[in-house]
């Protein structure tokens, strides 16, 4: 029988005889150049022109590249002995303190997270979301408000100073004794010895809380994602073996997450060490960060010189200390820690052999040996059973405590500034209002019990009603069956025992069945019209509150309107953002994705330095490309200016040539030709519009790009890549192998592949990423701070920042304080109902990226 | 469709790993030759060098006399099927199926009529706007084939298409595939590890181990006639027996092994004078032994040491007096318990001899 489908086919060959296996060079070298094109602009360069820089006399007045070679700068900074040597070390040792000290919280308190949310329970979900909450803040708005809400002085409505006087204890002073650091300025500090002792009860107490607060959810992320290379089966043997859980910690978790949580803790130090926003909200002269004394010899002192000295300094730090975590990291040998592991192994061994039946003999002689196992149970399950139970009902109420603690800690400044935020601003607050406080409170309570209706008695209550009913019939059926117990039954019992004691209790108590469910009903429906009339109370407080003559939305009146103060209105900082952000998100993907395909799927020569180059990016603090970009941008932009006709002619078609292209392409797949279509032309449309409308209200020249928002496309790029190059590598590959010989064979060339199978299958991971990449450059400030002058160009937390440093503020009619937190909430309200929705694939992208990147 | 040749063909990556050494092999047209090996042995490399998706470090590759060593999949036109059917998991059946069509640039009619013949042939023809995760691991195993039909490929490989389905369904698909074969006509390579499939679905079954072809033959070659010890242990199950023996022609028509002595005919003694070696390995399948009542002058003694009842079958592990052992398969209504002695002999016929150094088989290939 033959087929009409398959015809016989003879092979002809369109083309001559080849010589050479085709190679992928060309497609691989057009993956991998965006990416070192970038490389080479944001990262090469400036670090050599900021050595160059440094060796020379480069001040205000002599220009950025000086007159002449010299090593004076150095021998400032490092020997010289007086006030610049001072401060230098006395900061370095500062940043140090800093950064040492709030790794350490950090890292603790990330551990006891993610050991928390690694375990299932009801409610995860919302607990993962809210530890994801001050990550999505800027820096600079958690700073300001920790500082001028949280911790402030109680004459200043501190909330935790009042918090202490209403329970009747000693106010602190988390600011030292002087609280009047905020219009100090920055001047020479006079000749003084090196100061080892640090104040921790002042600025730097508050500084590192900032931090830790703003920071653990990072860490805690990526202690999860360490985590998750834990099999299970290694911790059920342990239970078998009968370690408790810190032994179970102790022999088995940290060894096996030792050398991620090692990577974890560098990345952390990288951070820290380059800490900037968390510090300059203080404005104190005695607590400064390497990078903000840098900054400050750049903007006040114009000592460029000396500004690249501290900053190549600072890198070399970092360099030092990620090398030493990752050789403390590293300590332990392999063999060691397999040696240490090697009993929990053989009893993983011996526990999978138990579950199956292939050995039934040996169970059988076992139980010989142990003549009395049967009554020793039964002694154990009848005495021992209660105190157990109470210790799991113990270790219940200590988890939930700890989540509820958990959660309070991410979402209670939050809740904090929203509240605050619809406070009148122009009714002077001359006492606390202990009203804010029971509102937060309430509205915390009020999300709570909201999400255990929806999910606990909506969801989950009917299943649950459904399955005892089934448990029930066959518990009935059961009832007649003798009892004997085996070994096996009876330790099969004891387990589900430990597991739930629900279940126990239905069957040891088998003659209240039908009465149980009913209770249950019963106690379900009483708890339900509980809650219910929970929320409708909060409802009522939360009226209550709307109305009365503390609230108004005159804050967001304030934070919208242009005036003499504020400059130009934050809605324009909004839309400066917005298009920063996205901007630098369509960049990074595109760049992104394509040299983290090349380095997934792909063996080349070059493989190692790019990796090489991801790492310096990614250990790189940005003060070190910061100043000589600048210094790059300023000539580039000089000589923008002067052929700004062609120039401006070119930039734009091709801009938007490329853009729409890259749409087209990122968004074109074979099932919605047009859909995508429609929707990549409206989105170029877009583009081009806000371009304009932009271009319309720029008070500076485009091609300006010193004080410009798109000046700082790249380098926010740059500073994003390495994130976005991990994850999008650990989904890449994920892709089985097969898939892409499938397309091979099917025809597929490498750029088809690549587009129709590749990037369909990756989506989430192109979502995650473009989520953190918004995220990052929204919130960035050190940047922003030194590019963007001009009120008009302002970005969202340079903004933020125009509320509180602007000595104008005394003189507003307003409570400056009020307006900040409205700008906050503003700024933040949208990336958190974002990463709220979006958490789950947040971090499943994060994790996946952490522990195969 | 196509007569496939790989003519002295070597393949290695990196320096030191020598994969493919100086392979020939001459697949015939409408034929369904199964590579088999262990894992790790170069089989799937050599079916990705077929295939185009790597190419050969020296030899050629020959379609029909035309040389397509460095052509991509593209320009051979082959078709695939994978271990993992390597369904795009964003596509449904439909898409899955029209891919390479579409990147050819057919025409639509075309592409639905072909799609739609394709799935009729298989059955699939209800499940084509499903997507692959709504699929059983058959349905799958079926769209993967439907993806190579309509594409009218020049050849159909196959990676180890049944490795990743139950024992019970991948029966099934074997006799499914077979039956397709039968009413396709098209040149096929499949690649499995599996002896048993290899034997029940090959027109042509080539051994690979080691870089090397150890025998290409047809299922009863190698089975009758393994050309070394390594053809002889890989094929059937349970493995043949071997005993390390000497052969000396002074003492006459035998085989010594152990304690135990084989008289052998003229004929092989011959064979084994001319191949001139004395250290032997005497090999004989379990299922080929045959167990006698009574003692005679041919048969061995041996105790039962392991009984293991498979239902249909027997299979009991004796040793000798002098501690060499072996495997029997016997009938499974063999009734005996572990201890117990019993006689057996060797059939002639079923008897190989190999030689220890070259592993060789000296009966049926005494001249290589």
């Amino acid at each position: 029988m033959s087929t009409p489908l398959l015809e016989d086919t003879t092979f002809e060959m369109s083309l001559g005889v080849r010589e050479k296996p085709p190679s992928n060079k060309t497609f691989l070298i057009s993956l991998i150049t965006p990416a070192i094109f970038i490389f080479i602009l944001i990262i090469l360069f400036p670090i050599i022109i900021g050595i160059i820089v440094s060796f020379r006399n480069s001040t205000g007045v002599t220009g950025y590249f000086g007159d002449r070679f010299t090593i004076d700068n150095f021998y400032w900074v490092l020997f010289h002995g007086g006030v610049r040597t001072r401060d230098f070390w006395q900061y370095t040792y500062q940043t140090l303190f800093f950064a040492s000290v709030s790794l350490i919280i950090e890292f603790t308190l990330g551990l006891m997270f993610a050991k928390l949310l690694n375990k299932k329970f009801r409610g995860r979900g919302l607990a993962r979301a809210t530890i994801l909450i001050p990550w999505a803040l800027p820096t600079i708005a958690s700073a300001t408000i920790f500082r001028y809400e949280i911790f402030a002085p109680i004459d200043q409505f501190g909330l935790l100073n009042n918090f202490l006087e209403l329970l009747s204890l000693r106010p602190v002073a988390f600011f030292g004794p002087d609280a009047e650091v905020l219009f100090k300025l920055p001047t020479l500090v006079p000749y003084e010895p090196f100061i080892t002792e640090i104040d921790i009860t002042g600025t730097m107490f508050t500084a590192i809380a900032i931090d830790v607060w703003k920071t653990t959810p990072f860490l805690t992320l990526l202690i999860l994602a360490v985590l998750q290379i834990v099999p299970e089966d290694l911790d059920k043997a342990a239970d078998i073996a009968g370690a408790n859980s810190w032994q179970k910690f102790r022999y088995i978790t940290w060894p096996l997450i030792k050398p991620g949580v090692g990577v974890a803790l560098v990345f952390r130090m990288m951070d820290a060490l380059r800490v900037y926003d968390a510090i300059i909200v203080f404005r104190d002269k005695e607590v400064r960060s390497m990078t903000w004394h840098a900054v400050n010899f750049w903007l006040n002192a114009q000592d460029y010189g000396l500004a690249s000295v501290v900053a190549i300094m600072l890198f070399l730090f970092i360099i030092g200390f990620a090398l030493l975590i990752l050789k403390f990291s590293n300590r332990e040998k392999e063999t060691t820690r397999k040696r240490k592991l090697k009993p929990f192994i053989k009893k993983k061994e011996e526990f999978t052999e138990l579950s199956s039946n292939s050995i039934e003999i040996e169970y059988d002689q076992d139980l010989d040996s142990i003549p009395d196992s049967k009554v020793r149970l039964k002694e154990f399950s009848e005495s021992k059973i209660k105190l157990i139970r109470i210790k799991l009902i113990l270790k219940k109420g200590l988890f939930a405590v700890s989540v509820i603690f958990m959660c309070l800690f991410c979402a209670a400044p939050f809740i904090w500034i929203v509240i605050r935020s619809f406070n009148d601003p122009f009714i002077p607050q001359t006492t606390f209002e202990y009203r804010n406080l029971i509102v937060a409170i309430t509205l915390f309570l009020f999300i709570v019990s909201l999400f255990f209706i929806v999910t606990k008695f909506l969801k989950g209550g009917i299943k649950k009603i459904k399955k005892r009913r089934i448990k029930r019939t066959k518990l009935k059926e059961k009832k007649f069956v003798p009892k004997e117990l085996s070994y096996n039954d009876s330790v099969n019992k004891l387990d589900s025992d430990l597991t739930s004691f629900t279940e126990s209790e239905i069957n040891s108590e088998e003659h209240s069945q039908s009465n149980l469910v009913l209770v249950h009903l019963i106690l379900r429906l009483v708890l339900i019209i509980g809650l219910v009339f929970f929320i409708c109370l909060f409802g009522i407080v939360l009226y209550g509150w709307l109305n009365s003559d503390l609230t108004s939305v005159g804050a967001f009146q304030v934070v919208f309107e242009t005036s003499e103060f504020t400059g130009v209105s934050f809605g324009r900082a909004l839309l400066n953002g917005f298009i920063l952000s996205g901007l630098t998100v369509v960049v990074v993907l595109i760049i992104g994705s394509l040299i983290a395909y090349a380095l997934a799927k792909f063996d080349f020569s070059g493989k190692f330095w790019i990796n090489g180059f991801i790492f310096t990016m990614t250990s790189l603090p940005p003060l070190i490309i910061i100043i000589p970009f600048f210094i790059q941008t300023a000539t580039t932009s000089d000589f923008l200016l002067e052929n700004r006709v062609i120039t401006s002619n070119i930039i734009l078609v091709l801009g938007i040539v490329f853009v729409g292209l890259a749409i087209g392409l990122y968004l074109q797949t074979n099932k919605y030709k047009k859909k995508h279509l429609i929707a990549s032309i409206s989105i170029i449309l877009i583009i081009c519009i806000s371009f304009f409308i932009f271009m319309r209200s720029a008070s500076s020249d485009l091609f300006d790009l010193r004080d410009n928002i798109f000046g700082l496309v790249f380098p926010y790029s740059a500073l994003n890549l390495p994130l976005a190059v991990f994850v999008l590598q650990a989904f890449f590959r994920e892709i089985p192998e097969d898939l892409w010989k499938a397309a091979k064979v099917d025809g597929a060339s490498n750029f088809q592949i690549f587009r129709k199978i590749i990037l369909p299958l990756t989506i989430p991971g192109i979502f995650t990423v473009a989520i953190l990449v918004f995220i990052a450059s929204w919130n960035e400030l050190l940047f922003a701070q030194i590019w963007l002058v001009n009120d008009i160009n302002h970005t969202v937390p340079r903004a933020i920042l125009r509320f509180v440093q602007s000595p104008l503020s005394l003189t507003a009619n307003w409570d400056t304080d009020i307006a900040l937190m409205a700008a906050t909430t503003i700024s933040t309200i949208p990336l958190v109902i974002l990463v709220l929705i979006f958490q789950k694939k947040i971090i499943s992208g994060l994790t996946r990226g952490a522990v195969k990147g | 469709m196509v007569n496939i040749k790989l003519e002295k063909v070597n393949k290695t990556f990196g320096s030191d790993v020598h994969v493919l050494k100086n392979i020939d092999l001459e697949i015939k047209d409408k034929e369904f030759m199964v590579l088999v090996g262990p894992s790790g042995c170069g089989k799937s490399t050599c079916l990705n060098i077929i295939a185009g998706l790597e190419y050969v470090t020296d030899g050629r590759v020959l379609y029909d006399d035309i040389d397509v060593t460095y052509l991509p999949p593209k320009e051979r036109r082959v078709a695939m099927v994978f271990q993992s059917y390597a369904l795009y998991p964003h596509m449904n059946v439909r898409q899955n199926m029209s891919f390479s069509l579409k990147l050819a640039k057919t025409k639509k009619s075309i592409i639905n009529r072909r799609v739609k013949e394709a799935a009729e042939i298989l059955g699939i023809s209800e499940l084509l706007d499903r997507k692959p995760k709504e699929l059983s691991g058959g349905q799958r195993q079926r769209v993967a084939l439907g993806r190579c039909i309509v594409r009218n490929p020049t050849v159909f490989l196959f990676d180890e298409p049944l490795s990743n389905l139950d024992a019970k369904l991948r029966i099934q698909m074997r006799g499914e595939l077979i039956k397709l074969q039968n009413s396709l006509k098209i040149t096929q390579v499949y690649v499995t590890h599996d002896q048993v499939e290899a034997m029940s679905m090959a027109d042509r079954i080539a051994i690979l181990f080691d870089g090397r072809f150890q025998q290409i033959g047809t299922p009863s070659e190698v089975y009758n006639k393994p050309a070394n010890k390594f053809v002889a242990s890989f094929i059937g199950s349970p493995s043949m027996n071997f005993f390390d023996a000497t052969f000396n022609k002074s003492n006459g028509k035998q085989i010594t092994f152990g304690q135990q002595k084989y008289r052998i005919t003229e004929k092989m003694a011959q064979k084994l004078d001319m191949a001139n070696s004395e250290n032997i390995i005497l090999g004989i399948r379990p299922e080929h032994i045959e167990i006698i009542p009574d003692e005679h002058q041919d048969s061995f003694k041996a105790e039962i040491s392991v009984v293991e009842f498979l239902g249909a079958e027997t299979m009991i592990t004796f040793e000798f007096q002098d501690g060499m052992n072996g495997i029997v398969s016997v009938p499974g209504f063999f009734e005996c318990r572990m201890g117990d002695t019993f006689y057996f002999s060797f059939p002639q016929e079923r008897v190989h001899v190999f030689d220890s150094k070259t592993e060789i088989n000296l009966l049926y290939y005494p001249l290589e």
